[in-house]
């Protein structure tokens, strides 16, 4: 089913969520909202979820406006950051919850019940599980029982807020790749909100970063992470060095030192912000023509790459730069050395002003 | 010769002090209530086996039993229903005046009980306020069993609502919302989720107002007319027989309330632990 947010505003009180908000979800899509918290990641998704109600705006489900009506009617699966789990009920019931509210006209009889249950049990490899309370499951496996219960009423659409929040790192990765693999199977309209780039780069098709009650981008992955429309979206997508400098002559200039040449025409003399990512910083041992003294601080060799720390002036906190495994073997670095920095990619924006310009 | 402990009395803990806890405890419990109460059973004894089931099970006896446990069952249960929606409504919503809505609920516990009583009495006798509205129905508050269930409930509210509304605040919003999107409307989500999380904190409100309410004697005593074989509660009974001197028949009678008490509080207590066993 394809979801529509047409222009949702929502305010809390004096606290605006939400301002004119315009999200368009395709039929099988997996959407993730990424933004820090208070960024109206949440609100947006409940008011899909007919959780919440916005002030102005509509929701459309296949076109339909569906603004109107309550989250019983919606037929959404929901997924609870902290499971929401009926305590009380064992992992059968807490999945049959849904089939068994059912009005009676429409309602499966006990044995189709009890079928599909079982089939959903295996779904989520909880079969054995079946007769546990919640309270005797791990954070993964009572996710995993949130899951099963909310595909239980064969939604159209599934809304899952946080749904790694509150697990932690291995079973989060573990659970973000079952995830993955099925909505591939499925192919069931999918949104979930989530605060952790990586999360929302790996699993998601599009990705909406959200900041301030408004969304910044929509796009693929590789989009928002190559492209990324604003300097918010830059920092906020993992990563980068900031560097805060003068373009002067064509040149990105930090504190009297030339960083990199600055070729693309859009690039506005003056002070301004340049993001680089830590794979497009080169490290030389003598200074060429452009170089950016710095104190090498930390070396973390051991992994595919080495990610090595430094110390620059002018540059507030560490910048980080990343070196294949061969051109550290070439550069014999040590701790306290001094080196000269290059970038070889950035993104540089005016300085307090959203702005464009890509120079590579 | 610490080895000579079982294993089952002493674990190791971060806490230190087991030993000297549990013997004060022990002390305490036997001080305030274990001596009192064996003092009250070698009391009764004075009258032999015959002679105690003759006192403790008197037909005028009987009836104030019957009286007593009925009319705290009757009002306990009444506060388990509406202490439950008082805690609902305290714990769910804002309005202005909250908060001395929320002192108001623990007003029974401070109020003297003798003032409750009377105040009640004038209400509800057949010229007070409420009585007089009442009257024309033909319906009689005021000196009849009615009165004291309506006193019983007026002193055990507190404990309903003070044992329910901090298990209810504990129940997320997100389960309500979790029930709403599965399809389950608001009467299902009551009875399917909510009512279960609360049953055992319901159940332990009403045993307290129930066991307040057999114990009961301010607030009852004005409000009952204490006609015997109608509505002389059991404590009252025992007062009378006290003033008559007859020390060893109001023990009989207290010492077999008691027994019944605490029967009925540990089958509570046991149903309490199979409804909790079951899923924490």
């Amino acid at each position: 089913m394809r979801i529509e947010a047409k222009d949702i505003t929502k305010t809390f009180g004096g606290f605006t969520a939400l301002r004119a908000v315009n999200l368009a979800v395709e039929s099988g899509e997996l959407v993730a909202l990424l933004g820090p918290s208070g960024s109206g990641k949440t609100t947006l998704l409940r008011i899909i979820a007919g959780l919440e109600f916005p002030d102005d705006g509509a929701i459309l489900f296949d076109g339909d406006d569906a603004s109107r009506r309550t989250v019983r009617e919606r037929n959404v699966g929901f997924v609870f950051q902290h499971f929401a789990l009926f305590r009380h009920m064992t992992v059968f019931e807490n999945v049959a919850f849904g089939l068994r509210v059912k009005p009676r006209t429409r309602r499966l009889s006990e044995a189709d019940i009890r079928a599909r249950v079982e089939r959903l049990l295996d779904l989520v490899q909880l079969t054995n599980f079946a007769a546990r309370y919640p309270t005797q499951l791990s954070g993964g496996q009572r996710q995993r029982v949130a899951l099963a219960r909310s595909l239980a009423v064969e939604p159209s659409v599934l809304l899952l807020d946080e749904p790694f929040g509150a697990l932690d790192a291995k079973v989060r990765r573990e659970l973000r790749r079952w995830l993955r693999a099925l909505h591939e199977e499925m192919h069931l309209t999918s949104v979930f909100v989530t605060h952790d780039q990586d999360e929302a780069l790996e699993l998601a098709d599009q990705v909406a970063v959200m900041s301030n009650g408004t969304i910044e981008q929509i796009g693929s992955p590789q989009e928002v992470y190559d492209h990324p429309a604003s300097a918010y979206v830059c920092e906020f997508l993992g990563n980068v060095n900031r560097f805060d400098c003068t373009i002067r002559g064509g040149v990105a200039v930090v504190c009297d030192d030339e960083f990199m040449t600055v070729r693309s025409p859009g690039v506005v003399e003056g002070s301004a912000v340049a993001y680089v990512r830590p794979h497009d910083i080169s490290i030389y041992i003598t200074k060429a023509q452009l170089g950016l003294p710095a104190i090498v601080r930390h070396i973390a060799a051991a992994g595919p790459v080495a990610v090595v720390e430094l110390a620059a002036e002018g540059v507030q906190g560490p910048v980080e730069a990343l070196l294949s495994r061969t051109r550290h073997r070439e550069l014999k670095l040590a701790v306290g050395q001094s080196v000269f920095l290059r970038a070889q990619a950035a993104r540089i924006y005016p300085a307090e002003r959203p702005a464009v310009a890509n120079v590579e | 010769m610490r080895a000579a402990s079982p294993a089952w009395f002493r674990r190791p803990s971060v806490l230190p002090g087991f030993g000297l806890t549990v013997g004060i405890s022990v002390f305490y419990l036997s001080l305030i209530v274990l001596v009192p109460l064996c003092g009250l059973f070698l009391k009764s004894t004075g009258l032999g086996w015959q002679g105690f089931w003759q006192a403790a099970l008197a037909p005028r006896a009987v009836a104030a039993y019957r009286l007593s446990f009925g009319a705290a069952f009757f009002a306990a249960a009444a506060n388990a229903v509406f202490g439950l929606l008082v805690a609902w409504v305290m714990v769910r919503y804002r309005f202005p005046g909250k908060r001395i809505v929320d002192a108001l609920i623990d007003l029974p516990f401070a109020l003297p009980t003798a003032v409750a009583g009377i105040t009640l009495t004038a209400l509800y006798a057949e010229n007070g306020w409420i009585g007089a509205l009442l009257a024309p129905l033909g319906i009689k508050v005021a000196f009849t069993p009615l009165g004291i269930v309506i006193a019983l409930v007026f002193i055990g509210l507190p404990f309903v609502v003070r044992t329910v509304q901090p298990v209810l605040q504990d129940i997320d919003a997100e389960v309500e919302e979790a029930a709403a999107s599965l399809g389950a409307g608001r009467l299902q989500t009551f009875r399917r989720v909510i009512l279960p999380a609360v049953f055992p904190a319901i159940l332990t409100g009403f045993a307290l107002a129930f066991a307040r309410g057999i114990g009961e004697y301010g607030s009852v005593i004005f409000i009952a007319g204490n006609l015997p074989m109608v509505s002389e509660i059991a404590p009252l009974l025992i007062v009378i027989k006290l003033e008559q001197y007859d020390y060893a028949g109001a023990t009989a009678i207290a010492a077999f309330m008691l027994l019944v008490s605490f029967v009925l509080l540990f089958v509570i207590n046991l149903l309490q632990r199979w409804n909790r066993a079951r899923y924490l």
